[in-house]
């Protein structure tokens, strides 16, 4: 191979791995921008910046496009601006949405009973997982056991929905009046919930 | 003729039933939903495991089938007739066994029917401020107990294979004396091997559960360091707070490794034993290797617990082996902040508890404001009963933390009413007296903690 050709080729390679690198850091810090600074906490457990849109008449699409998922919801429905590292909530009245974001399937251990049992979906978003539960309530401390007796007038709805890099579980809870009928409206919101690749 | 074809009915039923339910789809849970997407060598293996009972039970089915035509068709012919009776007598032993085999594991422990998964995860590590990081990070007895377990879990599916191996043996040898023999033999073998295993373990849960736990916690191993040295970040002691003054602790740690150590030996050697006797079908001399083997390892698990049982007998305190404790004075160190008042401006307000909150616990501040933002969503009302009107916590969960109502007096720390410090107490001494598993739950309810992971240090 003549020098030239040489030269040619070693500052091909060169340009294509600095060309790289760079792509690679400015894809990087790009998603800074969608953190919030908590001082003293690693950047992973930073707040997540919510985005807001406006959807078909009467309901939003909120996006949290660092962890990447959105969904659409009506627009009386209360949603904070940002979300912890580990999830968030959407509110209305005695209803609550909560969005969580985990590394793996077994930290869903934290958010459902063991009775839990989960039917297998196909949703818009992918396979997923479907589960329905009373709402666990207090600590009782029977026969030395503690255990939490479910909350009477309660229902929770909750998908989760399992990908190769991360876990999201979507949870649709209310208590009280017409606690079935806003968990069924509330499971309607949960097949608009996507997945951002 | 009609008898024949009822009675062959109601076994092609009875089988129908005894093996639907094993290959049946029920609900996942979310260790079945787990091992589904890692696709793990325990799930591959369950999978086989529930196929080759199956699969074996329609093989004795159609022997069934099969001798029942032979029956049927035999007309006069007294000696077809005895073959068709041999081999419906051995797919009937055939099937007893190999359900049988299910049935026994099942009775015993059902996770050894479900095979669960070597969870690496449960190896944390875990960035520990102020405190040795070896003494932390290591997470050696769940990972000698996944061992173990897995050891038994092995040992039992082994045995189980030969109960199935020499089910089949007899199943398939109508009139061969020598092979029911031989499929006698292998059978009792492992039954002997399966009652040895288990039996291991038996004693072992009976001297002390904790030994099959392997709960030896590294977290008892607080290799204090002196004031002065640099893993001290001069936290101050919490009010009511034992300082402890450390070696006999540590020689207390010790004694406990060295006895769960010594028991996990002698155990090991139990189920080698156990297999060993369990593979040795018809081998005189090895199976007296394996009686060998056994004996010494029950004569060795006496002795080390034998030794535990007279300390404990004589006086339990010597077992125990307590620290020489310093009690910090509670009136000296209780927290002193009078004028806490709450604000209206949210924001004014976390500035005050955060204040607070780094006096009462510097290293975890940040962490008691996530969680106490977390559990009362910031509702923070002292004009009402709850403190808190955090819809996710409808039972009546009070303060900002969302502790207790009741406020019982035999729990006096789990309680979410008073004024602010009082609740910051609380919260605290509750994580001193608990450790951070209640308060991983309140994470998980509050979205996972920090994805997933303890977000309080000791």
């Amino acid at each position: 191979m003549a020098k030239k050709q040489k030269i040619i080729l070693i500052g091909g390679l060169v340009i294509i791995t600095l060309g790289g690198l760079i792509i690679w850091g400015l894809s990087r810090s790009s998603g800074k921008e969608l953190l919030q600074e908590i001082p003293n906490l690693p950047e992973g457990e930073w707040s997540r910046t919510i985005a807001v849109s406006e959807a078909e008449p009467g309901y939003k699409i909120v996006t949290n496009k660092f962890d990447g998922y959105e969904i659409t919801v009506p627009l009386d429905w209360t949603t904070p601006e940002i979300a912890t590292s580990g999830g968030y909530g959407i509110a209305r009245d005695n209803l609550n949405l909560n969005i969580f974001v985990m590394k793996e399937i077994k930290e869903a251990e934290l958010i459902f009973p063991v009775s839990a049992r989960f039917m297998e979906l196909e949703m818009p978003a992918g396979k997923a997982y479907r589960t329905v539960n009373k709402i666990p309530g207090e600590d009782v401390i029977q026969n030395g056991k503690n255990i939490n007796p479910p909350v009477e007038n309660s229902l929770s709805i909750g998908y989760i929905f399992p990908t190769q890099e991360k876990v999201f579980i979507v949870l649709c809870s209310a208590v009280g009046d017409a606690f079935e009928a806003r968990v069924n409206f509330c499971e309607k919101q949960i097949l608009t919930f996507k997945i951002l690749k | 003729m009609k008898s024949r074809a009822a009675g062959l009915s109601i076994l092609v039923f009875l089988t129908l039933v005894l093996v639907a339910p094993v290959l049946a789809d029920e609900g996942k849970t979310i260790d079945q939903i787990a091992a589904a997407q890692k696709i793990p060598i325990a799930s591959q293996v369950a999978h086989f495991y529930q196929w080759a009972l199956g699969i074996s039970g329609l093989v004795a089915l159609g022997i069934l089938v099969y001798a029942g035509l032979l029956y049927i068709t035999a007309g006069g012919n007294a000696s077809r007739q005895g073959d068709a009776k041999q081999w419906i007598w051995n797919a009937l032993v055939g099937l007893g066994l190999l359900f049988s085999s299910y049935l026994i594991l099942n009775t015993i422990n059902p996770n050894l029917t479900k095979f669960q998964n070597l969870d690496l995860s449960q190896v944390k590590v875990e960035q520990v401020t102020g405190a040795p990081e070896a003494a932390k990070n290591l997470n050696l007895p769940e990972l000698i107990g996944n061992f173990y377990q897995w050891a038994l879990g092995i040992g039992g599916i082994v045995a189980l294979g030969i109960i199935i191996f020499g089910g089949i043996l007899y199943t398939i040898s109508p009139g061969n004396s020598s092979r029911q023999g031989d499929a006698k033999t292998w059978i009792g073998s492992a039954i002997v091997g399966l009652v040895l295993l288990f039996g291991s373990y038996a004693i072992l849960n009976t001297v002390n559960p904790d030994l099959i736990k392997l709960k030896f916690s590294l977290d008892k191993a607080e290799f204090s360091a002196p004031a002065s040295s640099p893993v001290d970040i001069g936290e101050p002691p919490k009010p009511g707070e034992k300082i402890s003054l450390g070696i006999a602790q540590q020689i207390g740690n010790f004694y406990q490794w060295a006895l769960g150590i010594g028991g996990l030996i002698a155990l090991g050697v139990l189920i080698l034993g156990g297999i060993l006797y369990t593979i040795s079908a018809g081998n005189a001399s090895r199976q007296d290797d394996a009686k060998s083997w056994l004996l010494g390892a029950v004569m060795g698990i006496l002795l080390l617990f034998g030794s535990y049982l007279i300390l404990n007998t004589i006086n339990p305190e010597l077992t125990k082996l307590k620290n020489l404790e310093l009690i910090v004075n509670e009136a000296a160190k209780k927290i002193e902040v009078v004028n806490f008042q709450v604000v209206e401006d949210i924001v004014g307000f976390k500035k005050q508890l955060f204040e607070l909150l780094q006096q009462a616990d510097l290293v975890n501040a940040m962490s008691w404001l996530w969680i106490a933002g977390c559990e009362s969503a910031w509702t923070y009302n002292p004009a009402i009963e709850n403190h808190s009107s955090n819809v996710p916590d409808p039972a009546g969960a009070c303060g900002l933390f969302q502790m207790s109502c009741a406020c019982r007096a035999s729990d006096p720390h789990d309680c979410g009413k008073g004024d602010v410090p009082t609740q910051v107490n609380n919260a605290i001494a509750l994580f001193h007296e608990r450790g951070p598993g209640y308060w991983d739950a309140a994470d998980g309810s509050c979205g996972g903690g920090y994805n997933g992971h303890s977000i309080l240090s000791r």
